[in-house]
């Protein structure tokens, strides 16, 4: 359920050879439905976009207070159900230098397709969300952003002090557990996830990449969801997502970062004190 | 000291070669630059008091309190200033005072509304926090390519020039007479902090650790700077100098209204967390109550919210 990797990678390199853009130019009304019709050429090939505001709402702030932690979120207007389901929903955010900042793969037992995280946004953008559901057909919102910075400047904490928490994470449940419904959950990993592209002013060599790229959450050990990921997640990334229960459960996580590290996590989810 | 030690056992035989040079009474050799306006808090301590404001052209990133203490054989400068202009105008300022010579630039932290008059101040010997130039490295480009963008072309010349007298824990420096006692500290307001005391007249520049009056910015750890300010409170001083507000404020009592923000936003964050509250709708309602009488709050207080939603979420 997992769309290969090297799509993310692909992407990246084809819009590294776009000019840099600059808010200016984000905000030049032609050339950002041009760098989006680069985007969707390469990333939706084929595919056409329906204009998804009756079955989706992308939430993200019109202006970020803190580039580098931008929350987005996704709702999806209808319930995940066997006979109609979203199966993939994709972040985009048109600026940033690595524009697709996640693929997230759901089934039915998702129970809802709502995702919530927080992105790293370098420039003035349009944000797109594509949601691909299990009829073949592919829905398309965007908002606008206003922030700057956040791919290249780094967050403010203590690298020091992080660097003996890498990996570990936390999960908490979000409200009450309820049997067969969407339950809403949340996890955070603790990473830098470096965006490979804060450039040491001496040297002139940008800090290596270092940022998770997988991370799969199973209940009773089948798929919840599945998360392909770029430098675009913020330090720490951190998602809020629904899983549908049917009594107490292991809900598990693992993730990989992209120098192959994995961690994982497993929680018994189920009524409160149980 | 360790290791620093030696380098600066290496200026205070520079110093001493200076200690010939004459004291030059009031006349004093021009720059050609405006002068900073100036406060002598104390005998020998200067300060420019910043206006309450964010980095614009007409304030040429003037928006930073900055200092100098004048020695019987050097001058040492805290916080050099928004730009290479302001800079200039800070060593004006000086060469109003003195003609001896600026053997230090202490840097109180890496923001670069106390930085970026380092370069006007080519001979001195850079100070920091021993995190300090790693910090830069990270932050430098960014922070340059940002100076471009909210100063225009009153950002020319503008350079990150880093620390090269780094502070492990603490540092004496001798300014003739004069001893200025550097202190760094674990992340607070940011993760390079330093405060520097003059020992002869007890004045205490705190740097970013405390703020009066224009709101504080968060860009370390929110619990070390409240457990510092509680650390620091204890130990008296005949006044302090801020990073942001007035020249010179009565210690410890102005630290009142900041550790009030900060504790109150901790506390309103972590009762957030509890209740399952998502960062995007804590930017917008945590700490409302917390505005008081701050300058800038609009504009800097969500961001404070994020940033200690953050930290304090893996608690
Ligand atoms: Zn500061």
């Amino acid at each position: 359920m997992r769309s290969s990797k090297p799509v993310l990678a692909v992407l990246t390199l084809l819009l590294t050879g776009l000019t840099v853009p600059c808010p200016a130019v984000a905000e030049d009304g032609a050339a950002a439905e041009a760098r989006w019709e680069d985007i969707r050429s390469a990333l939706f090939k084929g595919k056409t976009l329906i204009d998804g505001s009756d079955v989706l709402e992308l939430q993200a702030p019109a202006r970020a207070v803190e580039a580098a932690l931008v929350p987005v979120g996704v709702h999806v207007k209808f319930p995940q159900t066997a006979e109609r389901y979203v199966t993939s929903l994709s972040l985009v955010i048109d600026e940033n230098p690595a524009p697709l900042a996640a693929v997230f793969h759901f089934t039915p037992d998702s129970g809802q397709a709502d995702i919530e995280t927080r992105l790293r946004v370098n420039d003035y953008t349009y944000i797109h969300a594509v949601a691909e559901t299990n009829d073949g057909k592919t829905y398309v919102v965007r908002t606008y952003v206003k922030a700057a910075g956040g791919c290249s400047a780094p967050m403010s904490k203590n690298a020091e002090a992080e660097a003996g928490h890498l990996g570990e994470m936390r999960f908490q449940q979000i409200g009450a557990f309820q049997p067969d419904v969407p339950n809403r959950a949340q996890v955070m990993i603790r990473h830098p996830n470096n965006s490979g592209m804060q450039m040491d002013q001496i040297t002139r060599l940008y800090l290596p990449a270092h940022y998770v790229q997988s991370i799969a959450v199973t209940l009773d050990g089948k798929p919840v969801l599945a998360i392909d990921a770029d430098i675009s997640l913020s330090e720490d990334p951190h998602f809020r997502f629904f899983y549908l229960p049917h009594g107490p459960a292991t809900l598990k996580i693992s993730a990989r970062d992209n120098l192959d590290q994995t961690f994982s996590g497993s929680w018994a989810v189920g009524p409160a004190g149980r | 000291m360790n290791g620093k030690g030696n380098r600066q056992i290496g200026r205070r035989r520079v110093l001493q070669g200076l200690a010939a040079l004459p004291f030059a009474g009031i006349a004093r050799a021009s720059t050609g630059d405006t002068p900073l306006e100036m406060r002598e808090i104390a005998p020998g301590v200067f300060v420019h008091q910043a206006p309450y404001e964010e980095a614009t052209p007409a304030n040429r990133g003037d928006i930073a309190n900055l200092g100098f203490i004048v020695g019987d054989q050097a001058a040492a400068v805290i916080d050099s200033g928004g730009s290479l202009r302001e800079g200039k105008a800070l060593l004006a300022a000086v060469r109003r005072v003195t003609d001896r010579p600026v053997a230090y630039v202490i840097n109180t932290h890496f923001h670069p509304d106390h930085i970026f008059g380092n370069a006007a101040f080519p001979v001195a010997r850079i100070v920091g926090h021993q995190r300090m130039a790693a910090a830069l490295k990270d932050r430098g480009a960014y922070y340059r390519q940002t100076l471009d963008r909210d100063l225009g072309e009153v950002a020319a010349g503008s350079a990150v020039v880093p620390p090269d007298l780094a502070v492990t824990d603490s540092l004496g420096l001798d300014l003739g007479n004069r001893r200025l006692l550097l202190q760094a500290w674990p992340p607070a307001h940011t993760d390079c902090d330093m405060t520097v005391r003059d020992e002869r007249t007890d004045s205490w520049f705190l740097g970013d650790l405390l703020f009066c009056r224009r709101m504080p910015t968060i860009d370390g750890s929110l619990r070390g700077w409240i457990a510092r300010l509680e650390q620091l409170r204890a130990i008296p001083a005949a006044r302090a100098v801020p990073g942001h507000g007035p020249a010179t404020v009565a210690w410890p009592d102005a630290t009142d209204p900041l550790l009030r923000y900060l504790t109150g936003l901790s506390d309103e964050v972590r009762t957030a967390l509890k209740n399952g509250v998502s960062l995007a709708e804590a930017t917008g309602t945590v700490g409302r109550d917390l505005k008081a009488d701050w300058i800038l709050f609009e504009t800097v207080h969500p961001r404070n919210v994020a940033v200690a939603f953050a930290e304090l979420e893996w608690e």
